[in-house]
Parts: C-alpha cells; sequence; structure tokens
C-alpha cells in the first residue's frame, strides 16, 4: 500500500510540470511585459527591473521556463496588487473556508447519492426509481449559481431563517453548501444505481444468493465494494467540476473563500493573485484525486497492482 | 428512458438488469427513443424562440424608470427589470446568444480538438506524443479555470467567452478522435486503402473522418450543455459577455441586486437555462442511444 501511495506521488510530479508550464504559457500570452503586467501599475522601474532580472525574462524561452520553476519551487509567487499582502499568504488565509464548503458538499452529495442510488437499485422500475430518475436529470440540468439564488430567495428573504452572507458558524454554511449538493447529488445516484445493478448482476452476487446469503447481506457485502469504485473516482472529477460552482456561490454569499478572491482578481487584474489561485486550484485538484486514486487502492486491491 | 429494460420484481433486483439482446440494440439503433424526441422538442422551440422570439416580443432595450421592476402584468408577463425592461422580452432575446456561445464554444473544440486528435492518432509518433501532452496540460485544469485563465488573458467579450470555453472541450473532442482514429488506422479498410497507395489526406477524409463523425456528434451534443452552463456562469460572475447584454447568466447577475425587491429577475433567467440544458441532455443521450448502438443504455437515464 505504501509503495502505491508513493508511486501515485511520483506520477504527481509530470502533473505538476504540465501545471507550471500552462500557466508559464498564460503570463507569456499577457498582452504586455510579463514583469510590468506582475508587478502592476504601480510599480516603479527599479521592481519590474527586479523581476524582469529574477524571472529572466531576458533570456531564451527555456531558459525563462527554468527561471520560473525555480522561482514556483522557492514558493515566491509575489505580492498581491490590491492588498499588497504577499499571494501565498492571501491563498493561505482563505483555503481553509473554500476546503471546508467544498468538501462539505462533496461529502454530503456522495453519502446521499451512494444512499438514494442504492433504494433506486432495489426499487429499479417502480415509483422511488423513476422518482428518482427524474429528480436526477433536473438536478443536473439545474446550473449552481441559479439554485443558490433561489436558495436565498426562498430561506433567507421569504422565510428568514437562515442567514444570508457570513461564515460565522454552522448555519452560515448550510446555504451555500446546500447550494452545491443537488448537481453532485444527481450525478453521485445515477451512477451508483447503475454500478450497484452491474455488480447485483455479477456471477459471485448470484452464487451468494444461492448460497442462502440475506438480500442485505449481498448488498451489503458483496455488491457495494465493487459498486463503490467508479463513484469514488468520480467524486474527484466531481471536485474539478463543482470548483465553478463553488466560486460562484463564494460570490453569492460573500463566502470569504479563495473562488471570490480569484473572481476579484480576475475583475480587478490582480496577475500575480491569479496566478497563485490558478496554480492553487490546479494543485488542488491533483491532490483531490491522487487521494481519490488512493482511497480506490483501499476499497479494491486490484487498483494497487494494476 | 431505458423502460423495456426496467422490469419489477425482487428476482430482477439480485440478478440485475439483463443487457438488451443485440438484436434488440440494433432495432433500436437509428431511432431516437421516447425522452431523446422530447429533448428535440425542447431543442425546436428554443430554436424557433430564438430565430422569431425577438420580433413578436416589445423592445428589449426599451427603459420605463416609471415602471421599473415590477411584476407580472398584461403588458409585461414576466415583469420589468431595474430599468423597466420587459423581462420576457431580454430572456427571449437572451436565447441567441446563449446558444450562439454554446454552439460556437462546441464547434471550435470539435474542430480544434478533432483536428488535434485525428492526426495524433493517424501520425502519430513525436507529434502524437507533443500533441497529447499538450491536450493532457489542458484536461489537468478544471474546465472552469481554463476559461477564466483564457478571460484573463483575452479579455471578456462575446467571442473571447465563445474561445474560452471552447478551449475547455478541446482536449475532450481531442482524446475521442485520437483514440478512434488509432484504432480505425488499424482496421483492414483503412490498411487497404494506404497499401493501396492512397494518399494520406484521401484516406483521411474518405476512410477515417466518416467512421469518427458519430462518437464525434454524440461527445459534441452533450458537450453543448456544459459550454452552455460554463458560459454562463462566466457572465454572472461578471467576466463574461458585457454586464448590460442581455444574456441570462449577466441577467441573474444584474436581477441579484434587486431580488429584495422583485424576486422574479433571479427565478426565470435560470429557469430557461434550465430548460436549455434539460433538452440538450435528453436530446443528446437520445442521440447515443440511436447513432451508437453498443450503448443499450443511456447514460442519463440508466
Amino acid at each position: 500500500m505504501l509503495i502505491y501511495v508513493l508511486r501515485r506521488l511520483l506520477q504527481l510530479l509530470p502533473t505538476l510540470l504540465l501545471i507550471s508550464a500552462v500557466v508559464f504559457v498564460m503570463l507569456r500570452l499577457m498582452p504586455g511585459d510579463p514583469a510590468e503586467v506582475l508587478a502592476g501599475q504601480e510599480a516603479t522601474p527599479e521592481i519590474v527591473e527586479e523581476i524582469r532580472s529574477r524571472l529572466g525574462l531576458d533570456q531564451p524561452l527555456p531558459v525563462q521556463y527554468g527561471f520560473y520553476l525555480a522561482t514556483l519551487a522557492r514558493g515566491e509567487l509575489g505580492d498581491s496588487i490590491r492588498s499588497h499582502q504577499p499571494v501565498v499568504e492571501e491563498i493561505a488565509r482563505r483555503l481553509p473556508a473554500t476546503l471546508l464548503l467544498g468538501f462539505t458538499a462533496i461529502a454530503v452529495a456522495f453519502a446521499l447519492g451512494l444512499a438514494l442510488g442504492g433504494v433506486a437499485a432495489v426499487c429499479v422500475g417502480r415509483w422511488p426509481d423513476v422518482a428518482l430518475l427524474l429528480l436526477a436529470l433536473l438536478g443536473v440540468s439545474a446550473p449552481t449559481f441559479w439554485l443558490g439564488l433561489l436558495l436565498v430567495l426562498v430561506f433567507a428573504v421569504g422565510l428568514g431563517v437562515l442567514p444570508v452572507a457570513g461564515s460565522e458558524g454552522w448555519v452560515h454554511l448550510v446555504l451555500p453548501a446546500a447550494t452545491l449538493v443537488p448537481q453532485s447529488l444527481a450525478v453521485f445516484a445515477r451512477l451508483s444505481r447503475s454500478t450497484l445493478l452491474d455488480a447485483l448482476g455479477e456471477d459471485y452476487v448470484r452464487t451468494a444468493v444461492a448460497k442462502g446469503v440475506s438480500a442485505g447481506g449481498v448488498l451489503w457485502r458483496h455488491a457495494l465494494r465493487n459498486a463503490l469504485i467508479p463513484p469514488v473516482t468520480f467524486a474527484g472529477l466531481e471536485f474539478g467540476r463543482m470548483l465553478g460552482g463553488i466560486i460562484a456561490v463564494e460570490t453569492i454569499f460573500a463566502w470569504p473563500g479563495v473562488g471570490k478572491a480569484l473572481v476579484d482578481a480576475i475583475a480587478g487584474r490582480d496577475f500575480p493573485m491569479i496566478q497563485g489561485l490558478v496554480l492553487a486550484f490546479a494543485l488542488l485538484f491533483a491532490l483531490v484525486n491522487l487521494a481519490v486514486d488512493v482511497v480506490n487502492g483501499l476499497i479494491d486491491p486490484r487498483v494497487r497492482y494494476g | 428512458m431505458a423502460s423495456s429494460t426496467l422490469a419489477s420484481g425482487t428476482a430482477r433486483i439480485l440478478v440485475g438488469e439483463p443487457a438488451a439482446s443485440p438484436p434488440a440494440a440494433a432495432r433500436r439503433a437509428g431511432r431516437l427513443p421516447g425522452t431523446g424526441r422530447i429533448g428535440l422538442g425542447i431543442l425546436v422551440g428554443l430554436a424557433l424562440m430564438a430565430l422569431v422570439g425577438p420580433s413578436l416580443t416589445p423592445d428589449p432595450y426599451a427603459q420605463n424608470l416609471a415602471h421599473a421592476l415590477e411584476g407580472s402584468s398584461r403588458r409585461h408577463w414576466l415583469g420589468t427589470d431595474q430599468l423597466g425592461r420587459d423581462l420576457l422580452a431580454r430572456i427571449v432575446l437572451g436565447s441567441r446568444l446563449s446558444l450562439l456561445i454554446g454552439l460556437g464554444a462546441t464547434l471550435f473544440g470539435l474542430v480544434a480538438g478533432g483536428t488535434i486528435g485525428v492526426l495524433a492518432g493517424y501520425l502519430g509518433r513525436w507529434f502524437e506524443a507533443v500533441a497529447m501532452r499538450a491536450m493532457e496540460g489542458l484536461i489537468v485544469f478544471p474546465g472552469i479555470l481554463i476559461a477564466l485563465m483564457v478571460v484573463t488573458v483575452a479579455g471578456t467579450g462575446v467571442l473571447n467567452v465563445v474561445l474560452a470555453v471552447g478551449l475547455r472541450a478541446v482536449p475532450i473532442f481531442a482524446r475521442v478522435a485520437q483514440t478512434s482514429t488509432r484504432s480505425l488506422c488499424q482496421q483492414d479498410f483503412v490498411v487497404a486503402a494506404r497499401a493501396l497507395g492512397a494518399p494520406g489526406g484521401r484516406v483521411l477524409a474518405r476512410h477515417v473522418a466518416p467512421s469518427l463523425v458519430n462518437s464525434l456528434l454524440v461527445v459534441a451534443s452533450l458537450q453543448v450543455a456544459t459550454a452552455i452552463l460554463i458560459g454562463a456562469t462566466l457572465s454572472f460572475l461578471g467576466v463574461g459577455v458585457p454586464p448590460e447584454t442581455p444574456e441570462w447568466g449577466a441577467m441573474l447577475n444584474a436581477g441579484r441586486r434587486y431580488m429584495l425587491q422583485q424576486g422574479q429577475l433571479v427565478v426565470y433567467p435560470g429557469l430557461a437555462i434550465m430548460i436549455t440544458i434539460l433538452g440538450i441532455n435528453l436530446f443528446g443521450d437520445g442521440l447515443r442511444l440511436a447513432l451508437d448502438p453498443r450503448h443499450t443504455r443511456g447514460t442519463l437515464l440508466r
């Protein structure tokens, strides 16, 4: 298991190189001199010159990329143009809020989706199954940011029971998380329904039934373990898809996370912040997918040796 | 809906769904299933709305501050926005932009990604290695992040939104095209064409490309929904189309500030997005069933 984890960690390296290469290309494609872009409009010529020599912008492109990697490896992402704080500190301060929101939503969607998918698989063809299919269809079609607005309209404005903005205490988490859940819930419910149905059709399930194992035992001990892998794998991808929703939700509910910071940075053309946040999001996405692989290795030994 | 494979009874639970037999699957191929037809109906309705709708509704730009933020009435079926403009007229006009962004971005992704993928799969060697590495470079980023990076570099505006949303789809199409091309190139009819001395371009155009169309079309149909969603998200965040444009995401963003006075402003534009995406998903899933006999069940309603 340890060897498997180490091997996956090693495979993260090329991903990190790709991420840095794409962000490097993005910086080079920015209109204007990258050194001036990174220094900001108020910067003095000396600061621009310092950034230029630090990034080696007078060197050929491959050398520049080498310099760029070196600055990244040292964690030098510069200062935010707007707040004049180091980008690394700004991100570190906001990241926990986003992680709390994202992981809460994914966890709730995953658990509920698995349960509902299980119910649908057991009741295949009857009304709970059909109702779930229709709800899932609506769930994947409704834009997350619209759901957020509707929830604000109903619970905060109409009923006045839940706070609209802020982040103190769990009550502030309810509406933003509830906004993110339905779309992923629909995906997980559909996926676990179909994988459970597939697993229930396998020979080992028939053997277990023939042996006299109870229906619950078959579902829990034999089918579920095998049906779990696709939804777990999907959780990683879902996290990436949810990111768009998280950014919108943080904007709607004034949630002090990195998503809102990214939108503000783009609107304010705060390039050091944009660069840092894009790197942070891509790294987070890669790490989540790594974690997903490790969890899959825990569930299914075949994955470890595959 | 995969209704023919849905059957009740506890016995069926434990043996699972039987796979459709090949003849049944073949019979179904080439025919759009019921839900797919509903989707097609929704899309035809939307296309009609985009084409002739704006000439039937009031002027979507006409301001009337005396009648701002009104509820539904006989003059304004869905009420008015903060400048007294007719909400229905703006939603109807907005269908043009949403469809344009969705189709334009997907077309860009299809053409760029398809070309890269086919060339990579056909040429192999260093070109394949370099091209697919670049595609991986894009795939390691979540889609919304790619779109945000493009608007950062290129700026906002309708064309840049199309580009931003389309770039996200390029690696998806490239992968499908590359893997299909590679397996096609090993099939007898392509090998025979090459052995007979047909030039590379001709082999690609006459033998490889036609076999790719189906699988790319299925991917494309569902990608339009994602493209519309991400395009609307960009505009909702204020980094997509210009703020005053009658586009559904931008309308939700503008309406957000007045939702306490007039809740309808944030209800109907989102409903329009949802119905559009629902229609595309239903149609795309039906298309998958109809065009690809290997899939006996759609992914949407399985």
